[in-house]
């Protein structure tokens, strides 16, 4: 089992590594993209940071000072070796350290990921059990309803459509007040609501459906008839049924929110929450590389652990999955 | 030997309605089994042989079925029972095993907890005590290691180990009937042994009934006292070991005597039923087999045949007269024992 | 090609040291093999033209992955392969295409192995297409579904509109299209009923007369494989064990388990051979690692019996018996082959 541990964090590392140099290369080769130098001009942030009408030689200095001068996998290696002692660079535009960037807007989005899993779990397994137990019932026809209009409704509409209703009709709610949870618990409360509300639509959608179709498909298990064969009573049975049928649910409960945590871009940019996912789209929209670049590792590595401890957890709650 | 009847069944079906219509898994089923008896119900697959035994259990859903009759337990129609009633039963007085061991378990419990968890929803007895029970059971169903293969979980057994822990567990509260639903179609021929033995074993220890339900005739020959062989969901031709299978009276159960591979009789062509087992939705008028049967004569596409009997000694369904039975089935014969010897 | 040349009309397959290990690796970055299942262990056999060899066995015995082998479905760890005197075991895959319509196979589960979303047309069709024989198509496969039991009118049905023994007519008629020399049947009644499995094998058996074919049929039911084999091979944990002709095999085992495979075969009621069934103990060893030496000895009634109060004979734990011949054309690897008309000894301890 460690060395199954062991084996796959190496194999991350890789990935990682992956991740980085596709996202190195295509803001180097894309038209625009940030380091791209052609034909001795200068490189678009060089001339960005320069400022207004700048003389050659700033530009020049700038880009010596970046490393912009220097081929691409010089860059690159350079930017990988920092990585590794912890340095992920400091951002073109306001030259805040990445990291600290990064770390500064974990806790607004890890306050929505966390926040709406909850809502989502707490309304999806109920609903799917529910209908799965009493399937074909009106409550079981219902929930598949809201289930099907749920996963049709993409998040960007609903927010805006969640918006206008909640702040500009009932304001009740108030786009873009965000404090973190430790300074101000009320107003966070009050402006993380409606997006964890917004962004667990979908997917309370979609587990409902996963639950109730893993409970029906469950039910028919020979196990299960097993257990009803040898006297058990139906709350016992109901029991056997859930081990079987949630065990997937921890699965993909944890890769969605390890995606999640790398950011929820759209959620966080209508309700203008400032979370890792919007830090990416500013920084992509002012082609800030460091940022982008420390945002993407971010988001792979959450990705790639969720990964790991989701088979770890796997492996313990499956007595037949055993890793070598 | 005093004879007690445990089970009588009485003009039982189980109609499922359907999309397509309605599926008449068994229709009008009748019969009984006596403590000691090892019942053999032999059938291909869509007889209703498993419906039956389901039905009988309380385990067929209810809300999906038309299920009309009598299924009289020790005296008690179970067809009348409400389900905590029935729950009570199942598992204590009467036991089931299943085909497939290998999904029959929970594969994310552990063995012994799930032959404790059956001791306890019976027994109120301190769970020290289940467990003792448990190594016991596993013990004498000769399982080595009680005590360690207890914390097992269900893919760390093999398939007949697994099938002896379905045993096991059935017989956790001593039960007047097992039924045992193709035991042993899903294990190798050597372990097939094993576990035939072990029934038989614990049907004579315990003193109680065993429904062997099977498609294999040999397997049925060799354990069963009485046997019934069902088709289309009816029973076809029922008696002792001795009447159906010395003097067999069905044509589709000739069929079934003569599609078997004997070891011992090479050369001889197998016989085949010509076609395949109706749909059960749409069963044939009169006799069901009658579009199979080569000996099909003026009533069989009409008259449904009852089953009764007709001068053999037991009761079977077919319109042919007992003497005549005997002619063809001794003209059928014929060749084989001719290649044979 | 030039060490064994193998006359071409009197075996169509020979197979010699035929080894199959599935490796278990473990490791951080470099894996290292720590252990293998041994799935077929240096067996040995040859399959006349015209005849059907029966291989028996149970489960991890190893009967599926040679048949695998024998048509190059899996590459062998070692050991030679030949067909028609050719040897093939070195073949490449765009060597086997040469070949392939000379051998085929038909499977056991008749509902897995066709494509629920062709018709029959284009199932039993597509050897045609593949092989680029020419036909007149549809009339061929017409012919062909006609022959084995199907109506040719079903021709543009698909599979799930068939029962489970029309379906394996599907399945023969596929593998017959284009005239092979051998065709491996895995199991191939297995899945079905009883008074089907009937209808199934006389339809093999009429075709293997009309069109002179080759069978090597694998089943671990020993009265199927006892109906319809010629010459049956026995295997237990990946080796082969017995080997004789049919009638031969039944009325004279020579290796103990091939003697319990049978007497635990239910005989019916006309039994009047009045033998007692041998149960054997315990379950089948786990290939990964079989007992040393006979991979039989831990349940076998004879070399207990051999041995007496000394527990198992040492050349039974440490030493693979040859595979020899007990008889003439009757070979069997057994240290202490039984006698004709001997009797097993049910063991006594487990």
């Amino acid at each position: 089992m460690l060395q199954y541990v062991i084996r796959r964090l190496l194999w991350s590392f890789v990935m990682v590594m992956l991740v980085v140099m596709v996202v190195f290369l295509i803001f180097f080769v894309l038209p625009g993209g940030t380091g791209r130098k052609e034909d001795g001009r200068a490189s678009p942030v060089a001339v960005m940071m320069a400022g207004r009408n700048p003389r050659p030689e700033l530009v020049k200095n700038i880009e010596e000072r970046l490393g912009l001068d220097r081929p691409v996998y010089v860059q690159f290696g350079r930017y990988v070796w920092n990585a590794l002692h912890g340095d992920l660079g400091y951002s073109y535009q306001s030259q805040i350290d990445v990291r600290e960037a990064v770390f500064h807007r974990l806790p607004a989005t890890a306050s929505l990921a966390f926040g709406a899993s909850i809502v989502w779990l707490l309304i999806g397994i109920p609903i799917g059990i529910i209908s799965a137990l009493k399937r074909r019932s009106l409550l079981d026809r219902g929930s598949m309803l809201f289930a099907l209009i749920g996963v049709s409704m993409p998040t960007f509409w609903l927010g805006l459509i969640a918006i206008f209703y909640f702040d500009s009709n009932l304001n009740v709610y108030s786009v873009g007040d965000y404090a973190s949870i430790t300074d101000n618990p009320a107003q966070w409360f009050a402006t993380m609501w409606l997006p964890w509300l917004v962004l667990a639509v979908t997917f309370a959608a979609f587990y409902t459906r996963m639950v109730r179709g893993n409970m029906l498909e469950v039910q028919s298990e020979d196990y299960i008839r097993t257990a009803r064969a040898k006297g058990l009573k139906e709350r016992s049975v109901i029991r056997h049924i859930l081990r079987s049928a949630l065990t997937p649910v921890v699965t993909m409960y944890g890769l969605d929110l390890g995606i999640l945590l790398g950011g929820a871009i759209i959620t966080e940019r209508i309700f203008n929450i400032p979370g890792i996912g919007l830090l990416a789209v500013d920084a992509i929209s002012s082609s800030d590389l460091p940022i982008i670049l420390g945002t993407t590792l971010f988001a792979a590595m959450f990705v790639i652990l969720a990964n790991l401890i989701v088979d770890v957890v796997y492996a313990s709650l499956d007595p037949r999955v055993r890793y070598s | 030997m005093s004879t007690e009847t445990l089970l009588e069944v009485k003009d039982l079906r189980v109609h499922f309605p359907t999309g397509d219509g309605l599926v008449k898994a068994v229709d009008g089923l009748s019969f009984t089994v006596d403590r000691g008896d090892t019942f053999g119900i032999v059938g291909e697959s869509g007889s209703g042989k498993s419906v039956t035994n389901l039905t009988a259990l309380g385990l067929t859903d209810r809300n999906a079925a038309n299920i009309t009759g009598e299924v009289l337990f020790k005296g008690r129609d179970l067809l009348k029972l409400g389900k905590e009633d029935l729950r009570k039963i199942r598992g204590k007085e009467m036991a089931m095993i299943f085909q497939d061991p290998f999904s029959c378990l929970h594969p994310f419990y552990r063995v012994g907890d799930q032959i404790v968890e059956a001791i306890l929803c019976h027994d109120k007895i301190p769970k020290k005590q289940a467990e003792q029970r448990t190594y016991d059971l596993l013990g004498a169903v000769g399982i080595p290691k009680p005590k360690e293969r207890f914390r097992d979980f269900p893919h760390q057994y093999s398939g007949g180990m697994r099938q002896r822990a379905m045993i096991a567990m059935a017989m956790a509260h001593n039960p007047d009937l097992l039924i045992a639903d193709e035991p042993t179609t899903a294990l190798d021929v050597t372990v097939q042994a094993q576990i035939l033995d072990l029934i038989e074993r614990v049907k004579t220890e315990f003193d109680i009934g065993v429904i062997l339900i099977t498609h294999d005739l040999g397997v049925v020959s060799e354990v069963a006292n009485k046997v019934m062989v069902m088709y289309a969901g009816r029973a076809v031709e029922m008696g002792t070991r001795d009447e159906v299978f010395g003097n067999p009276q069905h044509p589709y159960t000739w069929g079934l005597l003569e599609s078997i591979p004997h070891v011992d009789h090479k050369g001889s062509k197998l016989v085949p039923i010509e076609g395949a087992p109706p749909s059960l939705i749409r069963t044939p008028n009169g006799c069901s087999f009658h579009p199979r049967c080569p000996h099909r004569f003026d009533p069989c596409d009409k008259d449904d045949p009852e089953i009764k009997d007709r001068g053999a000694g037991h009761p079977d369904a077919c319109h042919l007269s007992a003497a005549e039975k005997t002619r063809v089935w001794a003209e059928r014969q014929a060749p084989r024992t001719k290649a044979a010897s | 090609m030039t060490d064994i040349a193998q006359p071409a009309d009197d075996y169509l397959v020979k197979v010699e040291g035929l080894t199959k290990n599935f490796p278990i690796t473990k490791g951080i970055i470099f894996q290292r093999e720590v252990a293998a299942v041994h799935a077929v262990d240096n067996i040995s056999f040859e399959v006349k033209s015209g005849e059907t060899l029966g291989l028996v066995g149970e489960s991890g015995c190893g009967k599926s992955t040679t048949a695998r082998l024998l048509l190059k479905l899996i590459e062998p760890s070692a050991g030679k392969i030949w067909f028609e005197g050719e040897e093939i075991s070195g073949f490449s895959r765009s060597q086997m295409r040469r070949l392939r319509s000379e051998m085929q196979m038909i499977f056991q589960d008749p509902y897995a192995s066709l494509n629920p979303r062709q018709t029959v047309g284009q199932i039993v069709g597509a050897p045609f297409k593949i092989h680029k024989t020419e036909g007149e198509g549809k009339k061929k496969v017409q012919e062909l579904m006609d022959r084995v039991g199907l109506n040719p009118e079903h021709y543009n049905r698909y599979p799930h509109e068939f029962s489970g023994g029309q379906r394996q007519r599907i399945g023969v008629a596929r593998a017959l299209a284009l005239r092979p020399k051998l065709i491996v049947c895995d199991e191939p009644v297995s899945a079905l009923d009883v008074s089907i499995q009937a209808q199934i094998l006389n339809l093999l058996e009429d075709l293997q007369d009309e069109f002179k074919l080759t069978y090597v049929f694998i089943s671990h039911d020993l009265r199927v494989v006892q109906h319809i084999s010629d010459r049956i091979a026995v295997m237990y944990l990946g080796r082969i064990v017995e080997v004789a002709e049919a009638t031969e095999l039944y009325k004279n085992p020579k290796h103990p388990y091939t003697a319990a495979l049978l007497s635990a075969v239910p005989k019916g009621h006309s039994d009047s051979s009045g033998s007692e069934r041998i149960v054997l103990e315990g379950d089948v060893p786990s290939p990964i690692d079989p007992p040393p030496g006979c991979p039989f000895h831990p349940r076998c009634p004879k070399a207990h019996q051999v041995g007496g109060p000394d527990g198992v004979p040492e050349n039974c734990r440490t030493e693979f018996p040859p595979l020899d011949e007990v008889d003439p054309d009757h070979i069997a690897a057994c240290w202490y082959p039984l006698e004709q008309g001997e009797k097993l000894q049910q063991a006594a301890h487990a």
